[in-house]
């Protein structure tokens, strides 16, 4: 029975796994970490140097950031140019033991200089970055430097290797819960009960973003279907999620939902941050089914065989 | 070995017994943190939070994701700050805006910080705030920085109703003659 669990175990956690996946999340990782540090240049002096806005941060205790010691310019000009540079490294997949591990310290301790200015999207991605620099410590570099497109065979065709990917279980973990929690939280509040939350959040001034009509935001069964398909989707992604037979639905339903949000408001990174979950329960051959999906439906009204590749 | 016959690489520390030993571990306690961290407001979460605490802030791996939760905030916030200069001028200064393309990622975090610094608990934030808008007029002689805190009701949907901004002035610096001591003042 023990040897059953232990293999079940490791099965779970260590069983071999086509890195594509592990791949396409550290390039992610890697540019929106990038396009992070891009959009602080702007304001960076008012949020970072001594005459800007926080001039006298204060941390929490047990924080590490290293801004706390180093309160100079010149230091979090240098972390800025650390996070972009270990940012750059992972993307390209070079050097990426000792970059990943630079890219959470350095997302961490500019984050943690000015949490006043952090949204759910910035956790989000010090999270993965954290997860990801864990995993490139403990595994084998080959893995950490492939090309977006895999293995280059003699042939000149390309091939993804196989690997341990235990780090893909851990963000599934991780994306479960987000879901799990805010639908908890969101259980007790009366808008998600009446159905009005959509509504309200889309008439925020300070998330509004790309055109939503008038009408969208002003009908009531438009609120009400918006409201509870969201809190839905909420509660049952983690299902679809784990499930097999639904995995896949359920990943086309949590990143049309995360399109949705992020074209109606401003969330910051909040969806290449899901989407690095999402790829997370992603398998070999989804992303071909889910791109042959539209010519299958045509072909099936119009009376063809579909033809889709298995996943 | 994959299914094309290529030999692929076992995986340095995680294909040995101690490395397994050991990421078991670390994933177990991961799968940990994140049921005890993200559990609901609870006796058992008041129990269990407290001794991983230390480890979760040093790791920097603290989470929450009550976003609009329990229910979203349905009054629109802005702060904007009445400057005034030495001729007795008034300027409405805004904080940077941006497009809804590229420029949202950097704007969202002015927004951020104006629905932070408006509220009472980050009142220590008021006089940054004001002597760091009164040094975006490095080329004029700024006298006064009022902050000005606006909001707006969100209409409540199907009743076609139109809410208007309300200002209220919460934070008054002004700066005397050059050498001398600027004197501050929060409205009650």
């Amino acid at each position: 029975m023990i040897s059953f669990l232990v293999r079940r175990w490791n099965d779970f956690w260590f069983a071999p796994k086509s890195t594509i996946n592990i791949t396409w999340i550290r390039i992610l990782l890697g540019l929106t970490s990038t396009v992070w540090g891009l959009a602080l240049v702007p304001d960076f002096d008012s949020f970072f140097f001594t005459d800007g806005l926080f001039a006298d941060p204060t941390y929490g205790t047990n924080r590490l950031g290293a801004l706390q010691w180093l309160r100079d310019d010149w230091a979090a000009a240098a972390m800025l140019a650390l996070l972009l540079g270990s940012a750059f490294l992972v993307t390209f997949g070079w050097l990426v033991r000792p970059a990943a591990p630079l890219l959470f310290y350095s997302i961490m301790s500019l984050q943690q200089d000015v949490t006043v200015l952090m949204n759910a999207s910035d956790n989000l991605l010090r999270l993965w970055a954290f997860y990801y620099a864990v995993f490139a410590v403990l595994t084998p570099s080959r893995y950490l430097s492939l090309g977006p497109r895999g293995i280059r065979r003699d042939d000149g065709s390309r091939r993804w290797p196989v690997g341990p990917a235990w780090v893909l279980r851990l963000m599934q973990f991780q994306l479960t819960a987000i879901y799990v929690d805010t639908a908890i939280e969101k259980s007790s509040g009366s808008r998600w009960h009446n159905g009005t939350a959509a509504s309200i959040a889309l008439g925020l001034e300070e998330f509004e973003r790309f055109y939503v009509p008038d009408f969208v935001r002003e009908s009531v069964i438009l609120g009400n279907i918006g409201t509870w398909v969201a809190i839905g989707l909420e509660i049952t992604l983690p299902l679809l999620l784990w499930n097999r037979r639904t995995r896949l639905i359920g990943i086309v339903l949590g990143i049309g939902m995360h399109v949705v949000f992020d074209y109606a408001m401003r969330l910051g990174y909040f969806f290449p941050g899901m989407l690095i979950g999402y790829i997370a329960f992603m398998r070999p051959g989804d992303t071909r089914t889910l791109m042959g999906l539209p010519t299958a439906l045509f072909r099936r009204r119009s009376g063809t065989k579909p033809v889709l590749s298995s996943a | 070995m994959d299914q094309e016959g290529y030999t692929d690489d076992p995986g340095w520390f995680v294909d040995t017994r101690l490395g397994r030993v050991l990421l078991s571990g670390l994933a177990a306690a991961c799968v940990y943190f994140l049921v005890v961290w993200n559990l609901p407001d609870s006796e058992i979460r008041d129990q269990l939070r407290p001794p991983l605490a230390p480890t979760v802030r040093a790791a920097g791996i603290g989470q929450d994701w009550g976003v609009f939760a329990p229910n979203p905030v349905s009054t629109s916030y802005r702060v904007e700050a009445d400057v005034t200069f030495d001729d007795g001028t008034v300027e409405r200064y805004q904080f940077p805006d941006g497009d809804p393309w590229v420029g949202a990622y950097r704007e969202f975090r002015w927004r951020k910080y104006e629905s932070r610094v408006r509220r009472d608990e980050n009142r220590r934030r008021w006089k940054p705030t004001a002597e760091w808008i009164r040094r975006q007029y490095a080329d004029d002689v700024v006298v006064g920085v009022d902050l000005i805190r606006l909001s707006r009701p969100v209409p409540e949907p199907g009743t076609g109703e139109q809410t208007e901004w309300t200002e209220e002035s919460f934070y008054e610096l002004r700066f005397p003659a050059q050498g001398a001591a600027s004197k501050d003042e929060a409205s009650p």
